[in-house]
């Protein structure tokens, strides 16, 4: 084989390489859906009585639209709450009053912390705290309601 | 006083401890000459060619090629010494996957900075050498058995070096090109001032080029000569070897403890059948 | 007594004969590596090989991979429809190439095609004595072909194991969505928001470039102690296939243990 010829369809083969992961990590991946931040992030922690199944790297949403990443999950050993660090792009601000909630994909699907602004004019800086905070629904506790609930009919 | 390209003292070897090919042999190749070294097949003539280009090492005894001990040379020295050596392999063993251009400039390639323009010609000239001007473009597999020998002998030339061992380079050729390739030895031989050491079992090809034999058969050397003294030899070994007679101190029959006639079931009386 | 040393040393020398070749084969792969600055300079060598061993192997790895994101989108449909789950259509493929099928099927494909060629080509060199001549040459011949060979196809898994997860989901998506009527815009954002980048592609690169050692040395090691015979060449690269299959399959389990 030519040498030139060679070159050629190696360079073909490393090309279709690229496309191979450009595809994979956009289409696939959906790594432009988030962190396209230009600005960079900042982080938020916020503590929790129950956080269910949320995992580090689930998705912090307003309105449903991803505004950052569960960075950090911790035991809290002195008030036994569990304490999240969520790592949000800095465009995104929030006011001293927000609150959290862990939510639930669907009915049944992974959970997620969803949060909303509050009315305050001041906002919350680097490594502050949101104090509204909302556990997980735990389905066992939903059920022994519904149950204490009608039996108590 | 000549000097001595290759000196073999005391060399025992086996590819297994227990079973040694080669048993307690010492000789010498004399610069300048070409020796050849014969024996029946299993003799251990080629594995004595592999000692001298270090490719095995003597379990005892030491090889020494161009005075230097070859069994204690390390990576580097034995790939300095290997480019003053030349070996032509049984069938030609050129690189199927380059061209017959590229075979022959592989050593200059490697291990010189010659231009490219430079490199043809030295290409040119080896192939000439051989008689084989013109097939640079050519492929190993588009040569015929002889021609591609004479590539390799032309590849192995390329450095010019002082030392040439051949295995088997007559073996499978017509007479015509086995000619032509003993001529080519010598004639290399003589022009480059080259010492070159023929392991063989091809006795006419031999005496006519050959300054002197050594006679190997089981491990050991049996006989030595130069060519006159060897075809006037009483010697049985050499003499079977030479005049290839079918009965003599060679067997040509496999050694085994089973008797052939209990075997069939002949009756050694009657020479029957039982 | 002597019928039971016996019977331990034959049902014992498997494992013997499996660590010598073990500690051979690293022995080798040590060579390579401190012979890595030859092919570098002779880039050529390394372009010759990734053409032998990448190139020629795009069209089986992405038929395979549309093949199998096909039968993973048929069988993943069959079973999503009875939880009512149709919609996770495309997380399901896409992870089951990503994670595992795509390293590791495109690892044993390329050992059955690539990897056995390059055995046959060594063990024939050898059968021919082209590597003694090279040697006597005083050329290296760890440095001039096996050390190119080991770099060709190191390069070459892992960009084929990239082809094999692409064409996959592309089939994947053909039966979903194009057979099937799955909604489109439903495949690629469940998939989008299921599939992680760090977690799921770059772990499945990973995966593929150690199997692409795993499978390359194999498949030059075969070739470089094959017996120089007809024989012997056949006998070793059946050698590679079966070895670099197994290999795989045991690399996966433990590089999934550790990663997922």
């Amino acid at each position: 084989m030519k040498r030139i010829a060679l070159d050629f369809f190696v360079g073909v083969f490393v090309l279709i390489g690229i496309i191979c992961i450009a595809f994979l990590s956009l289409r696939v991946a959906g790594i432009s859906n988030f962190s396209g931040n230009t600005s960079g992030t900042y982080t938020l922690y916020a503590s929790f009585n129950n956080i269910g199944s949320l995992k580090i790297d689930a998705p912090v949403k307003v309105s449903g639209f991803i505004v950052g990443r569960v960075t950090n999950i911790q035991l809290n050993p002195k008030t036994y709450q569990a304490q999240i660090a969520l790592n949000i792009g800095k465009n995104y601000k929030f006011s001293t009053d927000s609150s959290a909630q862990i939510l639930t994909t669907g009915l049944l699907g992974e959970q997620y912390v969803g949060l909303q602004s509050g009315a305050d004019s001041q906002y919350l800086a680097n490594d502050g705290k949101i104090s509204i905070t909302s556990s997980a629904m735990v389905l066992e506790d939903l059920i022994s309601k519904f149950m204490t609930n009608i039996n108590t009919k | 006083m000549e000097k001595n390209i290759v000196v073999i003292k005391n060399v025992t070897f086996g590819y297994d401890e227990d079973k040694p090919i080669i048993k307690n042999i010492s000789l010498n190749i004399p610069q300048g000459k070409i020796t050849a070294i014969m024996g029946g097949s299993g003799s251990g003539k080629t594995t004595l060619l592999r000692l001298m280009s270090g490719q095995y090492t003597a379990d005892r005894g030491s090889v020494s090629v161009f005075d230097q001990n070859v069994g204690s040379l390390n990576n580097r020295e034995i790939l300095k010494l290997r480019r003053n050596l030349g070996m032509l392999f049984q069938f030609g063993a050129l690189f199927t996957d380059m061209s017959v251009y590229e075979n022959v400039a592989f050593s200059l390639r490697e291990h010189t900075d010659l231009p490219q323009e430079i490199i043809d010609k030295i290409v040119a000239m080896k192939l000439e050498a051989v008689g084989l001007f013109g097939t640079q473009n050519m492929m190993p597999q588009e040569l015929s058995g002889g021609m591609a020998r004479r590539i390799a002998l032309a590849r192995s030339i390329a450095l010019d070096p002082e030392l040439m061992l051949y295995d088997e380079p007559f073996t499978g050729l017509d007479p015509i090109s086995l000619n032509v390739s003993a001529m080519l030895i010598k004639k290399l031989n003589d022009a480059l001032g080259q010492t070159s050491v023929l392991v063989t079992h091809d006795i006419e090809a031999s005496l006519k080029i050959v300054d002197y034999i050594y006679f190997m058969a089981g491990g050991e050397i049996v006989a030595s000569g130069t060519p006159e003294e060897v075809q006037k030899t009483n010697n049985p070994i050499v003499r079977q070897f030479i005049d290839g007679k079918v009965s003599g101190p060679f067997s040509f029959e496999y050694d085994t403890s089973l008797d052939y006639n209990t075997y069939i079931g002949l009756d050694s009386q009657s020479g029957n059948l039982s | 007594m002597k019928r039971i040393y016996n019977a331990i040393a034959i049902i014992g020398s498997p494992f013997t004969t499996f660590i010598l070749h073990l500690g051979r084969i690293t022995n080798l792969f040590f060579q390579i590596l401190l012979s890595l600055a030859y092919p570098f300079k002779n880039f050529s060598l390394i372009i010759k090989e990734i053409h032998f061993s990448g190139v020629r192997s795009i069209v089986i790895i992405a038929v395979s991979g549309w093949f199998v994101g096909m039968v993973l989108g048929l069988q993943g449909y069959n079973t999503l429809e009875r939880f009512g789950s149709v919609s996770m259509l495309g997380s399901v493929v896409a992870l089951s190439l990503l994670r595992e099928l795509g390293p590791v099927l495109s690892a044993i494909l390329f050992a059955s095609r690539a990897g056995s060629g390059m055995t046959a080509e060594i063990g024939l060199m050898k059968a021919t004595e082209q590597i003694d001549a090279m040697s006597v040459m005083a050329v290296d011949p760890i440095k001039r072909i096996i050390a190119p060979k080991f770099i060709g196809g190191i390069i070459a898994v892992p960009i084929l194991s990239l082809l094999f997860n692409t064409a996959g989901i592309w089939g994947g998506y053909f039966v979903g969505v194009t057979l099937l009527h799955l909604d489109r815009g439903t495949f690629w954002s469940q998939m989008q928001s299921s599939v992680q980048f760090h977690g799921d592609v770059m772990n499945g690169l990973i995966k593929s470039f150690i199997f692409g050692i795993a499978v390359t040395l194999i498949a030059v090691y075969q070739g470089f102690i094959a017996k120089p015979s007809a024989l012997g060449v056949s006998l070793a690269t059946t050698n590679t296939v079966v070895s670099s299959a197994l290999t795989v399959l045991a690399l996966d389990f433990i590089l999934t243990a550790l990663m997922f």
